[in-house]
């Protein structure tokens, strides 16, 4: 309800409802009505002209059914059943009318009934009229009355009661339309209050809040930007109200701001026009800077026509390098092969040396079983020596038992003269073996030290040879190093050469830029021609932006934040 | 005096009662309505074949789970009696109606079903005037109409009997004019000469006149009579009785004619329906309908027609609803839409005005007391 849009759709609506209802209302009465009456209408109208019709018809057939009693043409008797067909046919139609009640259909019966008596009777005058009995066919002719009266009394009823109920019903029809006419006048009552009621919300809904949005925004006008208090009004003017706070929040906010703004410019404009005037003076030194790059990118390029011939002779330099490292890995080569020959000769003599001190081995080996063998000679000697002395020993017992036995003790006594004889040559064995066991020995003793220094000769000899393969094998290694030397050197010439090809051109390239860097020199001096004149016109613009900061700083000081 | 007439309508509306309330109130039964002259000879075979198909249903299990009961009215063939029982039927629980059998009750009825607060469909088995084509809506039919009749007629009497000239004598209401109508038309245009045309109204008619100027005339070599089975025999009779032995015509209100003695004999009927036929549906339904009802005669077209009825209002119930106004469209689109329905008179379906669709009318000659088929179309 807070919105005008809302109020106005709203009063609009009940407006356009109820004008709606009214005239629907209105419509649907018409409607109604007409309906109601054209059918009624309709149905008496109909009613009576097929009532009318009958009615018509039966007096017609009549005078046909009477003609031929009278005249006997066959057309009179034939006209009597065409319209007696037609008769029928209206009886018919009488029946399919709408809002017939069943006394009404029953009566509908009662009249084709008698008509078909009327039909009847006359046919039956005219067969014995033709048969020649004239008073029995007027006989049977007169029987058509009563049913012909029926038929008119039926008609009349019918009609009667037709015209009975269209007055019943256009009475209902009457007060029908009078309910409704009351209904929307009423409505049309309510409508225009309502109208008028809305109307007179909706100018006050606006009218009042206006006033107060008028006067907020006059005093914003004057400068006054002061937040207002608008009060309560409808959604749409309250927006319109917030949106004018928020506007004269927002130049408050704009009218501050430019004034620090102006501040600052102003401030900022001096120092603006002393860094454009400093800019000037900046764009004439570098503009003498660049003449001094331009004529130095001019030396450059002519170094580096001198650095191409430099680059030229190394080039030449690197060829005969490669040439002769290339020589020196061959001598290498051969080198190698006359040391690998010499040290298979050395290993061939170690091999001989190896054998003759193996023989050397064996001999001490020999010799050491030999002086076993004569240490035990010497215990064999030691026991024998035993064995003489303990012979001696028992030869004194004997010569001492035999001297006590003298009578009896003869035979002892030449015993141990035989001991004592074997004693002593054993002793005397004993000392020859105990000769050539000590020669022996020192025999022996020569051989072992003769051994003894040949193993030490043999050793030296060794170890002489094997420092002469070692000399040899470090000789091979430091050949194989050279060689090694030697191909690097030439990989190392080759891509130097490849170098020297690449620097070339990069010498060449670094003259194109040089040229390019001249040309662009060239134009960067004239660029900085160009911002020395913008400069100037800068510092020119700082200082009316100056003057202009000067004049806004004067004019937002009317406004009151 | 006790009138067995009078007494009827009470007797219908007590049994009607009795039937609906030993139904129960948990399963109610589907009504249908049944009006016709049910105490005359013409109407009592629709009351007895309706009983038997209702009974067929019900057995087989009802439709749409509940039991189908009738709700039957005599109507005499008296319109305003038709115009009565209708008003009670559209305002009872029916959904829809049998009836009625003659056009005149049927026309006069007509307008009351269609105009009820809840319109409610009636089918007539036997009402055959031409004027029910225009009857409105909520009308079918399930036999030919009298234009059929009185071609199939006009058409056997000039090609099959060779006949030039004849009377027509006709009740005066709907039925016996649009036979009439429809008779005289053909003839004639087949070249044939009508003499004489008159109307009556009795049962039995003094047709004394009528047939004393036929005789004097000499030169009538038939009589068509469009009349109903009372009348038509006392036409007859009144005319043997004069000396006029010529052939006798008659539309289907002469069904059943041969059970009236020797005097029928000779006389030609046409039919949309007859017992004698030979097919399976129709040997079935006569061979039940005797056994049932053995002191009755043979099932008529109204009561084989209403036999068929039965079913066909059991088919558009179970495929339609209940509601009045969804049978009354189901039976619109049988033979159109939905297929015919294949009953013992013979195929059903309807046109666009609720008329039979391939309509076919035998004519029979009565010969020692029974029929014999002489001629279709």
């Amino acid at each position: 309800m807070g919105s005008l849009k809302r109020r106005l759709i709203l009063g609009t609506a009940m407006l356009v409802l109820l004008v709606l209802g009214t005239a629907l209302v209105g419509i649907s009465a018409i409607r109604s009505l007409d309906q109601a009456v054209t059918t009624d209408l309709d149905a008496v109208l109909r009613g009576n002209v097929l009532a009318s019709a009958l009615v018509g018809l039966q007096a017609e057939q009549t005078r046909a059914a009477e003609s031929y009693l009278t005249n006997g043409d066959g057309q009179s008797q034939n006209q009597f059943r065409v319209i007696g067909d037609s008769a029928h046919t209206i009886q018919r139609a009488l029946r399919r009318l709408s809002g017939l009640s069943a006394e009404d259909q029953a009566r509908l019966n009662q009249i084709a009934i008698h008509q078909g008596e009327v039909e009847v009777a006359f046919a039956r005058a005219h067969a014995l009229r033709d048969l020649g009995r004239p008073q029995a066919a007027r006989t049977a002719a007169d029987q058509a009355q009563p049913p012909t009266d029926s038929i008119t009394a039926a008609l009349t009823a019918l009609t009667t009661i037709q015209q009975n109920r269209v007055q019943t019903q256009a009475s209902s029809l009457q007060r029908l339309a009078t309910r409704r006419q009351s209904v929307v006048w009423l409505l049309f009552i309510v409508a225009l209050l309502l109208g008028v009621a809305t109307a007179a919300w909706i100018i006050q809904s606006i009218d009042i809040p206006l006033a107060r949005l008028t006067a907020a925004t006059d005093r914003m006008g004057k400068g006054d930007l002061r937040p207002v208090d608008l009060g309560s009004m409808p959604h749409e003017l309250q927006q319109l109200g917030e949106s004018v706070n928020r506007m004269g929040s927002s130049l408050h906010d704009v009218v501050e701001a430019v004034i620090r703004e102006a501040r600052e410019v102003s401030a900022s404009a001096s120092d603006f026009s002393a860094m454009s005037q400093q800019l000037a003076a900046s764009g004439s030194q570098i503009t003498e800077e660049m003449s001094h790059v331009s004529s130095r990118a001019v030396e450059q390029a002519a170094n580096v026509k001198t650095l191409e011939s430099v680059f030229s002779d190394i080039r030449r330099g690197v060829t005969t390098n490669a040439g002769l490292a290339a020589e020196s890995s061959e001598l290498s080569h051969r080198i190698r092969s006359i040391a690998d020959y010499h040290r298979s000769s050395i290993e061939r003599t170690t091999a001989s040396l190896g054998e003759l001190r193996t023989i050397v081995s064996s001999a001490g080996e020999q010799i050491k079983r030999l002086t076993g063998q004569a240490d035990r000679l010497a215990d064999f000697v030691e026991r024998v020596r035993s064995l003489a002395d303990q012979n001696g020993v028992l030869a004194v017992n004997a010569a001492v038992e035999s001297g006590r036995i003298h009578e009896s003790g003869e035979g002892v006594s030449a015993v141990a003269k035989e001991i004592r004889t074997l004693a002593d040559a054993g002793g005397e064995l004993v000392e020859s073996a105990e000769r050539v066991t000590a020669t022996l020995h020192a025999q022996i003793q020569e051989t072992v030290g003769g051994i003894a220094t040949g193993s030490a000769r043999i050793l030296a000899i060794e170890g002489a040879t094997a420092q002469t393969g070692g000399a040899l094998q470090e000789i091979i290694q430091a050949v194989d190093a050279v060689t090694v030397s030697a191909e690097k050197v030439v990989g190392g010439v080759k891509r130097v050469h490849g170098l020297v090809g690449d620097l070339a051109e990069h010498t060449t390239a670094v003259d194109a830029i040089a040229r390019q860097q001249a040309a662009v020199n060239d134009s960067v001096a004239a660029s900085v021609a160009e911002q020395t004149a913008s400069t100037e016109e800068i510092a020119r613009g700082a200082a009316g932006l100056f003057e202009a900061a000067q004049r806004l700083q004067a004019l937002v000081s009317d406004f009151r934040i | 005096m006790w009138n067995p007439l009078r007494t009827a309508p009470v007797l219908s509306w007590i049994f009607t009662v009795l039937t609906l309330a030993s139904c129960g109130r948990g399963n109610r039964p589907i009504v249908i309505g049944l009006a016709g002259p049910l105490s005359d000879p013409v109407g009592a075979p629709m009351l007895a074949a309706a009983r038997m198909a209702v009974d067929e249903i019900n057995a087989a299990g009802g439709v749409r789970g509940r039991r189908l009961a009738l709700e039957f009215y005599d109507d005499l063939g008296v319109t305003d009696s038709a115009v009565r029982i209708a008003a009670t039927l559209s305002a009872g629980e029916a959904v829809a109606v049998i009836g009625h059998a003659f056009s005149r009750t049927t026309l006069a009825a007509a307008a009351v079903y269609a105009g009820a607060p809840i319109p409610i469909a009636s089918i007539t088995p036997s009402s055959s005037s031409p004027d029910i084509t225009e009857a409105g809506d909520w009308l079918f039919r399930t036999c030919p109409t009298d234009l059929s009749h009185g071609d199939a007629l006009a058409k056997w009497a000039k090609d099959g009997l060779q006949l030039d000239r004849g009377a027509v004598l006709y009740v005066n209401d709907e039925y016996g004019r649009g036979i009439r109508r429809a008779f005289v038309d053909r003839f004639s245009g087949l070249g044939g000469e009508i003499l004489e045309q008159d109307p009556f109204l009795d049962s039995p008619p003094d047709m004394g006149p009528f047939l004393e100027r036929i005789q004097q005339g000499g030169r009538t070599q038939f009589l068509m009579i469009a009349g109903d089975r009372p009348q038509a025999m006392g036409i007859i009779r009144q005319a043997r009785a004069l000396g006029l032995q010529m052939p006798i015509l008659g539309g289907d209100g002469l069904e059943g004619i041969e059970q009236d003695g020797a005097l029928a004999n000779g006389a030609f009927v046409s039919s949309a329906y007859l017992p004698i036929l030979t097919t399976p549906a129709n040997r079935r339904f006569v061979d039940q309908y005797r056994n049932r009802f053995p002191n009755e005669g043979p099932p008529n077209q109204p009561g084989a027609a209403t036999y068929d009825i039965i079913h066909l209002l059991a088919r558009v119930i179970g495929e339609s609803g209940v509601k009045r106004a969804a049978i009354r469209d189901g039976l619109s689109r049988v033979g159109r839409e939905d297929p015919s329905y294949r009953g013992v008179t013979g195929p059903i379906g309807f046109d666009a005005h609720g008329d039979l669709l391939g309509q076919q009318v035998w004519i029979s000659e009565v010969k020692d007391g029974a029929i014999k088929l002489a001629g279709e179309r």
